[in-house]
């Protein structure tokens, strides 16, 4: 069964049950992603492998690029 | 006041921002360049302390790298809050950028105009005042206006950050009467930031008195950006030193560097 979040502004459809950090690893980029924004909250990084993915969450996953 | 044993160089001239002594006036962006891989040659032609750098969503399409893993220990990082266009969002920004590794230290930069990107000083004070209060060493990036920085100076900004001319335009001090004034008036360290696309520019920046410039598209976008680097740092040791030195009175009519003492003149007037 797959659940729908929001990933970077983007409705994703995602099997049910995953831990944020099971996720994240089935995606590119895995050694980008520097910090989550999980509804809203910063979620600290020890967290992602025991944060389950619910139906609606949103999430935003940043990097730091270069910049002036 | 002469006399022959004038030290040429200040026994102690640091710039202290955040309780960090810097050595180095000019701060580096890392946005624009070919390849990230560049960067670390960038910083250490410039001699570079501090160093910027931007927050943005993860591309699942494209390969990103972060940027942090091309930076040595030992640098301060000073990521901005570019994309905001609000306080809220820059407060949000600079919290995550702090999670993702930055440290205390913020550029705010809050704008909302898309054809200038000048920043919205308004919104920028009122982030100011939330990030000081959370304990960041805030450094807002402005339009030089003289009322907001003593805004900032009043809500425990670190140092004012005005633009010279528009970011990424390299068209240099177009807002030097404003910022002299800034200079004169704030005591703050004031670092110009955006719109320096020369050395000679960087220099005069210096020479009138800023703190530190910040230098990013004019090195990323030159040919050789490392030897760019090299030329930016000389340039604003150079502007440092003459404004230490303290630069002569400038006057309408010729002063003769030569004695007039005119025997010449003499001589050719008997003939």
């Amino acid at each position: 069964m797959n659940i729908n979040i929001t990933v970077n502004g983007k409705e994703t459809e995602i099997q049910d049950g995953l831990a944020l950090r099971a996720w994240l690893e089935g995606q590119n980029n895995f050694k980008a992603w520097t910090v989550v924004e999980y509804n809203g909250e910063i979620l600290e990084r020890e967290l992602w492998p025991s944060t389950v993915l619910h139906e609606g969450d949103k999430l935003e996953v940043l990097v730091l690029l270069g910049g002036g | 006041m002469t006399h022959v044993n004038m030290p040429i160089v200040p026994v102690e001239d640091w710039l202290e921002i955040g309780g960090v002594k810097l050595t180095s006036r000019l701060f580096v962006g890392t946005g624009k360049f070919p390849a990230h891989a560049v960067v670390p040659s960038v910083i250490e032609s410039a001699a570079s302390q501090v160093v910027t750098m931007a927050l943005r969503r993860v591309d699942w399409q494209n390969p990103q790298e972060n940027i942090l893993n091309y930076l040595t220990d030992g640098l301060v990082l000073l990521p901005n809050t570019s994309g905001a266009r609000t306080a809220e969002e820059a407060v949000r920004i600079a919290r995550l950028a702090r999670a993702a590794g930055c440290g205390d230290w913020v550029k705010i930069e809050v704008i909302r105009d898309q054809h200038y990107l000048l920043p919205d000083n308004f919104e920028t004070v009122i982030a100011t005042e939330i990030l000081v209060k959370e304990g960041f060493t805030v450094l807002p990036y402005v339009s030089p206006d003289l009322s907001t920085a003593r805004r900032l100076l009043e809500a425990g900004a670190a140092a004012v950050m005005p633009l010279g001319a528009p970011i990424g335009s390299n068209r240099g001090l177009k807002t030097r009467e404003l910022i002299k004034i800034l200079i004169e008036e704030i005591p703050l360290p004031v670092i110009v930031d955006a719109g320096i696309g020369r050395p000679s520019e960087a220099a005069e920046a210096m020479e009138m008195g800023a703190a530190a410039v910040l230098v990013n598209t004019a090195i990323a976008t030159a040919e050789n950006p490392v030897a760019m680097a090299r030329a930016f740092r000389l340039a604003v040791e150079a502007g440092r030193l003459a404004h230490l030195a303290g630069p002569g009175a400038r006057t309408e009519q010729a002063q003769a560097s030569s004695p007039l003492t005119g025997f010449l003149h003499e001589a050719l007037t008997v003939d």
